[in-house]
């Protein structure tokens, strides 16, 4: 009985070490998938958006990224937007956020890669944006860096699927 | 007694439609029928719904398909197959027609595709189209993609040419 009260307990104490393991120390990748389901959501346009959201979720998108952020996108039919630093970035997601009444940003078929050195990290995905019953598909590449203890995204490039 | 009667008759008639007359044997039936359905479903024909106008007429917006992964098994993407084109994974996927191969050199002029110099009949393509395109070559490896439904603006539409990896199959219509 005491053997099997010890087994117990041995059992619910590596549970409590995996729980607490998985909660406070996540791998890196476990951080960049959160961080990309963050980027979704402030970059989607809810319609109606109240003002005080909408600050909210330009701010957030802001801190996800480096001060030194790069985005390259372009999409066929759309015009090519190249932005650099988190200032520019900020106040293009503002005049998206005025120029857009809804808009509808998930990412589906995320692979993330580690690179070579251990503050650098790649995730490949597909991003969907919906806005004004129109879908446009593009592959993503997102370019992630460890920046003392949080992953912040320094480059994001459109993919070319068709040349 | 006759009412006891009745109700035995219809559980062992109801009984015998849902689970049959031996319920082990029904079991492994639904479990070899669902395997099945998991791996045809997964490995061979993929079900897509079609999201957009680019593939009009042959392939109308929201309609359900199926594409065939093993078609390309035995030989190669042929000119005119649709196939869908994978982007990061096969989640969301692009559906065009091919009609350059590797190796050969497409244009369009005054609306219609002009492979090696010579006009293709698409037969397929129903909408008026000016597009003008000088000539690029398709390198090996390579199809050059197209949608059926060319009446927008050549850069509005999505096509070019697709890496032969990013081709998951052919589309059944």
């Amino acid at each position: 009985m005491r053997h099997v009260r010890k087994l117990v307990l041995a059992a619910i104490l590596a549970l409590l070490g995996f729980w607490i393991g998985y909660v406070f120390f996540p791998s890196p990748e476990r951080v960049i998938r959160q961080h990309l389901i963050e980027l979704s959501g402030a970059a989607s346009i809810p319609p109606n958006e109240p003002p005080i959201t909408r600050l909210a979720n330009v701010v957030k998108l802001a801190s996800l990224c480096t001060p030194d952020v790069e985005v390259s996108v372009e999409v066929p039919g759309h015009s090519f937007q190249n932005l650099q630093g988190r200032d520019r970035l900020r106040e293009a997601a503002l005049a998206a956020r005025s120029t857009f009444t809804t808009l509808t940003v998930e990412f589906v078929d995320i692979s993330v890669l580690r690179g070579s050195d251990p503050v650098s990290a790649v995730a490949n995905l597909t991003a969907k944006a919906s806005f004004q019953g129109e879908l446009v598909p593009q592959e993503l590449k997102i370019e992630f860096r460890k920046v003392g203890r949080d992953w912040l995204i320094e480059r994001v490039s459109t993919v070319k699927t068709l040349r | 007694m006759a009412i006891d009667s009745e109700d035995t008759t219809r559980v062992t008639w109801l009984q015998r439609v849902l689970i049959g007359k031996n319920p082990k044997r029904t079991l492994a039936r639904i479990l070899v029928l669902a395997a099945v359905c998991f791996a045809v479903y997964r490995f061979v024909l993929l079900p897509i719904r079609v999201q957009g106008i680019s593939m009009l007429p042959t392939f109308p917006d929201k309609g359900i398909h199926l594409v065939n992964r093993l078609a390309y098994l035995s030989h190669e993407p042929q000119r005119g197959d649709v196939v869908a084109i994978r982007l990061a994974g096969e989640s969301v996927m692009l559906l065009k027609r091919i009609i350059g191969l590797p190796g050969e050199t497409v244009a369009f002029q005054d609306g219609h595709a002009v492979i090696n110099g010579q006009v293709l009949e698409e037969p397929y393509v129903k909408f008026p189209c000016n597009w003008e395109h000088k000539p690029e070559p398709v390198e090996q490896n390579e199809y050059y993609v197209v949608g059926d439904n060319r009446s927008m603006d050549f850069y509005d539409h999505t096509q070019g040419r697709s890496e032969r990896r990013r081709i998951v199959g052919k589309v059944i219509r």
